[in-house]
């Protein structure tokens, strides 16, 4: 087992409220790892700092290369830190900081390789279900204004490739006879299910689902896991996913961490998961003392 | 009503209009992405008129005097050097500006507008500079009218007609049918989105900036050469001219800002001619107010949902 994603000491503050207080955690690679907790635990914020939608306020979060095994990728750093006095005299750290204050954002961390949905889709409505797609494909294509003006070779095949790639995962999804829609147009099943492919388009490593069986009947939830389980077992993704719905959660995953106010309160396999004290307590509270 | 003055204010029109368009479509294309209203674009227009001049004037002691030519090289030449200024612009004050309040971009684009007069008016001096004829030459309709009963089109009026038809067409084209264009709308429609999935949002805001001023170097060259003189204070009314174009159409919406272009030269030219025109600016404004009171989603524009 090699670990994919490495969260270390994570403290995320809004003003004076602490949201997540020195959360730590490993996801393997080609696992199904599960978020889980009562509300408000902070999975979400997990998540949006995993995914640089947040910048968290101190810690680490390590992207590892499997293939080298060497070069971690600091998803934090992306999103442009704030500089320390110590760079002053760290000359090498100090150019980092600065490009990354520059150029940085969360589409670096994107596309270092971490992709997501969102609990409440969001998808944008007025392009079509291939346009959402191919959107999602325009950090790979390169699409600057001089190569779509002349509509270079390059350009072309590179697009080319880019409608492959969307019709692949249309098909995988069973989206293909709704290409051309709107993607606002669809029903809301098809939507969950397009905001999945829109994600895996980016050719992720690590595909981050913020409960993806949310509104969803048990047959389609019963659809949806083994299409979780294709990714893992067909493709060796990498998946991190909130979910409530806990029949899917202990069915799919592989390890379990499990949240309550802003602290990792036990992790491990599910059914080691379903024994703990300290999670029943959690999820059903704790008796009179 | 004389039905040639009726025709001829109806070319006139026409023609003001496509140069209102096409600088509306500067204002209209960065409400859309961004929301605000850049009140520098005005000035991105006067700067254009300038580097028209100066780029004609280069191409005169250069000493290439073959027509087509120069007005290909003088009109490439502005584009390319008012999208720097457009990039420019987006890049020292609103990028910095992006996570504050809405009040801050509009008191910085209020500000940097009156930066470029100023630079332009010490760097060129206050005076009204010009540039000479250099494409002369009308149609009359009819050709063969021997009183004063004609309609009458200079080649360069046609010209601005042509020119801004061609660019919008080019325009639409891009932000339907390229890779660009549709990051640009899916950036229009969720930025954070749109950031998550890998599309380097910034430059997606600095693109649509850059094609803006692009857009009003086109108008800016062709105003300049139909009028022949400029100083460095016209792009206060012109941009006043185009933001009520572009709210007339829809803002936000692109043939929006052609249509609400067209519709004010029109309207502009109908009351010059036939009610007053020293009033016509007063009129062109009593539109935008109408416009802002009774439809503020204008022509074709998506009325904005009450969010509770």
């Amino acid at each position: 087992m090699t670990p994919l994603l490495t969260v270390h000491d994570l403290t995320m503050r809004f003003g004076g409220v602490t949201a997540l207080q020195a959360v730590a955690f490993t996801v393997q690679q080609a696992s199904i790892t599960a978020l889980i907790g009562p509300n408000g635990a902070g999975k979400t914020t997990v998540f949006n700092c995993v995914t640089g939608f947040y910048k968290a306020t101190t810690g680490t979060i390590c992207l590892h290369d499997p293939q080298t095994g060497t070069g971690d990728i600091d998803l934090l750093e992306m999103l442009g830190e704030s500089f320390r006095l110590s760079d002053f005299w760290r000359p090498r750290t100090l150019s980092r900081r600065l490009f990354f204050k520059l150029f940085g954002g969360p589409h670096r961390v994107n596309r270092a390789g971490v992709a997501r949905t969102f609990q409440n889709i969001r998808l944008f409505d007025e392009l079509t279900v291939m346009e959402n797609l191919l959107v999602a494909q325009q950090a790979q294509v390169h699409g600057g204004l001089l190569a779509g003006l002349l509509q270079t070779a390059h350009f072309r095949r590179k697009e080319q490739e880019a409608v492959v790639r969307a019709t692949e995962w249309l098909r995988f999804f069973d989206l293909l006879g709704e290409a051309n829609r709107l993607a606002g147009t669809l029903p809301y099943g098809y939507q969950r299910r397009l905001e999945m492919a829109r994600a895996l388009c980016t050719r992720p490593r690590l595909l981050c689902l913020d409960e993806p069986a949310a509104g969803l009947n048990p047959n389609e939830t019963q659809a949806l896991s083994q299409l979780i389980l294709a990714l893992r077992d067909r493709f060796g993704l990498t998946v991190l996913l909130i979910e409530h719905d806990m029949g899917l959660v202990m069915d799919i995953s592989d390890h379990l961490v499990v949240l309550d106010h802003g602290e990792v309160i036990a992790q491990g396999k599910p059914a080691a998961i379903q024994q703990d004290a300290r999670v029943l307590a959690a999820y059903l509270g704790t008796g009179e003392p | 009503m004389d039905i040639t003055i009726f025709g001829q204010q109806c070319v006139n029109g026409l023609v003001l209009g496509s140069t209102y368009g096409l600088i509306a479509v500067g204002y209209t294309m960065v409400y859309g992405i961004i929301g605000m209203i850049n009140f520098a674009h005005g000035e991105i227009y006067m700067i254009s008129a300038y580097l028209t001049a100066i780029f004609l004037a280069l191409f005169t002691t250069v000493g290439i005097h073959s027509l087509p030519v120069v007005l290909l090289g003088v009109l490439v030449l502005t584009m390319l050097f008012t999208a720097l200024y457009g990039w420019s612009v987006e890049r020292i004050a609103y990028r910095p500006l992006r996570h504050s309040n809405r009040l801050a971009p509009l008191i910085s684009a209020i500000g940097i507008s009156l930066i470029l007069q100023n630079y332009i008016r010490i760097s060129q001096g206050a005076r009204n500079q010009g540039v000479p004829p250099v494409l002369e030459g009308v149609f009359r309709l009819p050709p063969d009218s021997l009183d004063h009963r004609f309609v009458q089109i200079t080649y360069l009026q046609s010209l601005i007609v042509v020119v801004a038809l061609v660019s919008m067409a080019i325009l639409t084209w891009i932000i339907q049918h390229t890779a660009l264009g549709r990051a640009c709308r899916a950036t229009q429609q969720d930025r954070i989105m749109a950031n998550l999935l890998g599309v380097n949002t910034d430059r997606i805001i600095s693109t649509v900036f850059v094609m803006g001023a692009a857009m009003a170097a086109v108008a800016g060259f062709l105003v300049t050469l139909n009028y022949g003189s400029f100083d460095f204070y016209i792009g206060f009314l012109m941009g006043i001219k185009a933001f009520t174009a572009a709210v007339l159409g829809g803002i936000g919406s692109l043939p929006g800002a052609m249509l609400g272009g067209v519709v004010l030269g029109l309207a502009e030219s109908f009351f010059a001619g036939f009610v007053n025109s020293d009033y016509k600016d007063v009129f062109a404004f009593s539109l935008l107010i109408l416009f802002l009171i009774f439809r503020p989603s204008g022509f074709l524009g998506v009325p904005e949902v009450e969010k509770v």
